[in-house]
């Protein structure tokens, strides 16, 4: 598997997504910044809410990968080689949720150092471990669905995700200032709920038959 | 004999509607074998089925006595060249190729001069360090090849390898399946359209039409077994020619008959009839100057087993 993470990692650092992904992200931000300068804005709900929110907007960008692979025919190529598909799933995830994690992490930091605030050691563990998690169990469920769908229906799911994702992200903006309960418990109820998605990916994947992959490529 | 790919009574359902029916064939060990058909008569169906990537509704599909869909190990023993060139775009020549040699286990000096010398078989070590996305159809097709000879397989799966190449890369090609089937004794599964390539490459063929095998044996016998004899006669002027032909048209062991400037060529019911022939020719006054038996193409055995009209080249028919 560490060859097919280290082949995704330079393909994502050569590939166009990801300073267009970065590009959306810097310019997200910068709207933020000068739309909320005056504002008062809750650290707490800032790290809860944005970070994973970014991360999953980054890797989004970068899923793209999933879908190009299928069109490309080139899964095809890599189910006839010893790698499993597992493997192929679980390596694309961990080299588009890197990137994802630290743009977000970068960016999130970033905005909070430029209102002069600081983190504490409960929210240095939610950016470092939770989300993380949160990036690559929709990461890997996106993968999974772009396994599974025809390129139509690729297309719809794009659109419903872009949508959630712009939606989450205002909804997030309003509340930025609303502060949050950010406590070990909750962080533990996010952090089992993206594992248990992971996990159940995880054993879907293998359950996954070659079939569905090379019979729904356009 | 060693089978190495058995195909027994396979079928394959999509949706309901039947593809393959019931398609039997085996590939022994350092053979060439060429499926061959028409567009949609399923050699890619076939191939993909005993790749282990499409699962058969009904029969068997075994390379090297297994299956390579639940195999990982037989994987590693099977090189494939499918229509996608199964190459990344980002990466140079090099790196796709050193990215699969590791997927199938070369490591340090052997993956090194493994990379060097596929990249040298195909004439792209000058393009090693240029990104593939950068490269012509042709270009990828023959780093394709190279991608799956990284690894030394035993059994190579190639799916229409010439398609979109110059005469050039196809000619390298046809020697590379050579070398490999006689030097290296690499069993090569090797689906078509192209007659010429599949006739100079393969020792054994099937023809494939609409999910059905229709034919199977070496392109020698498939000839001889499938197509009536043609024969040649040539005689002193052009109208003579014209007049033996008319002649020729009326007489029952005679299929066809066209006329080709000073010679007749005549489609024959059997060989067997050839003395007659001359008897009737040389009875009724023409001089026959000489009579060849002419050897069909195996395109033209295609085309009459796919059920095609069938007509000589660079031959005039008589009216």
């Amino acid at each position: 598997m560490r060859v097919v993470v280290w082949r995704e990692f330079k393909e994502t650092l050569r590939d166009r997504s990801l300073p267009s992904a970065v590009f959306s992200v810097l310019a997200f931000l910068g709207m933020l910044c000068v739309t909320t300068v005056k504002l008062p804005i809750s650290v707490e709900s800032l790290i809860f809410y944005l970070a994973p929110c970014l991360g999953i907007l980054v890797g989004f960008g970068l899923s793209v990968r999933f879908v190009r692979e299928k069109q490309e025919g080139t899964v095809e190529t890599l189910l006839c080689t010893p790698i499993t598909l597992r493997e192929l799933w679980l390596g694309k995830v961990m080299s588009i949720t890197a990137p994802s994690h630290i743009v977000s992490v970068v960016s999130t930091l970033a905005l909070i150092g430029l209102r002069g605030y600081t983190v504490d050691v409960l929210m240095t563990v939610y950016l470092a471990i939770v989300v993380p998690v949160v990036i690559a169990s929709a990461i890997g469920l996106l993968g999974l669905l772009y396994y599974i769908l025809g390129m139509k229906q690729i297309r719809m799911l794009n659109y419903i995700v872009f949508f959630t994702l712009f939606a989450t992200l205002y909804l997030t903006v309003r509340r930025l200032s609303s502060p949050t309960i950010f406590t070990w418990y909750n962080m533990c109820i996010v952090l089992t709920s993206s594992l248990v998605i992971f996990c159940l990916t995880y054993y879907l994947i293998v359950h996954l038959s070659k079939e569905k992959i090379i019979t729904t490529i356009s | 004999m060693e089978w190495v790919i058995e195909v027994e009574d396979l079928v394959k359902d999509f949706n309901g509607r039947r593809v393959l029916y019931g398609v039997s064939f085996c590939v022994s060990r350092g053979e060439v074998f060429g499926l061959l058909g028409p567009n949609g008569a399923g050699k890619t169906t076939t191939i993909k089925v005993l790749l282990g990537l499409l699962t058969p509704t009904r029969g068997r599909a075994l390379v090297l006595g297994g299956s390579l869909g639940e195999d990982r190990e037989l994987r590693s023993r099977v090189g494939v060249v499918l229509e996608g060139d199964g190459l990344f775009s980002q990466l140079t020549a090099y790196e796709n190729l050193e990215f699969y040699a590791r997927v199938y286990g070369l490591k340090g000096v052997v993956d090194k001069e493994r990379i060097k010398e596929a990249l040298e078989l195909v004439g792209l070590y000058e393009a090693k360090n240029v990104r593939v996305g950068h490269f012509s159809r042709g270009m990828k097709r023959r780093l394709a090849l190279a991608r799956a000879l990284i690894h030394d397989p035993e059994i190579l799966f190639l799916d229409e390898p010439a398609l979109g190449l110059d005469v050039e890369a196809q000619a390298l090609v046809r020697s590379l399946i050579a070398k490999l089937s006689k030097k290296e004794g690499v069993t090569v599964l090797h689906t078509s359209h192209d007659l010429d390539e599949v006739e100079k490459v393969c020792s054994r063929i099937a023809l494939l039409v609409r999910g059905r095998i229709v034919a199977s044996d070496t392109v020698e016998n498939l000839v001889s077994k499938f197509s009536k004899p043609l024969v040649e006669v040539h005689f002193t002027n052009g109208s003579e020619a014209l007049k033996a032909t008319r002649r020729l048209r009326e007489m029952g062991y005679v299929v066809e008959c066209w006329c080709n400037g000073g010679s007749a060529t005549v489609l024959m019911e059997s060989a067997s009839n050839i003395p007659e022939l001359i008897d009737d020719l040389v009875g009724s006054g023409f001089r026959v100057v000489e009579v060849r038996k002419v050897r069909k193409s195996l395109e033209e055995v295609y085309l009459e087993l796919v059920g095609k009209s069938w007509e000589p080249r660079g031959v005039e028919q008589c009216c």
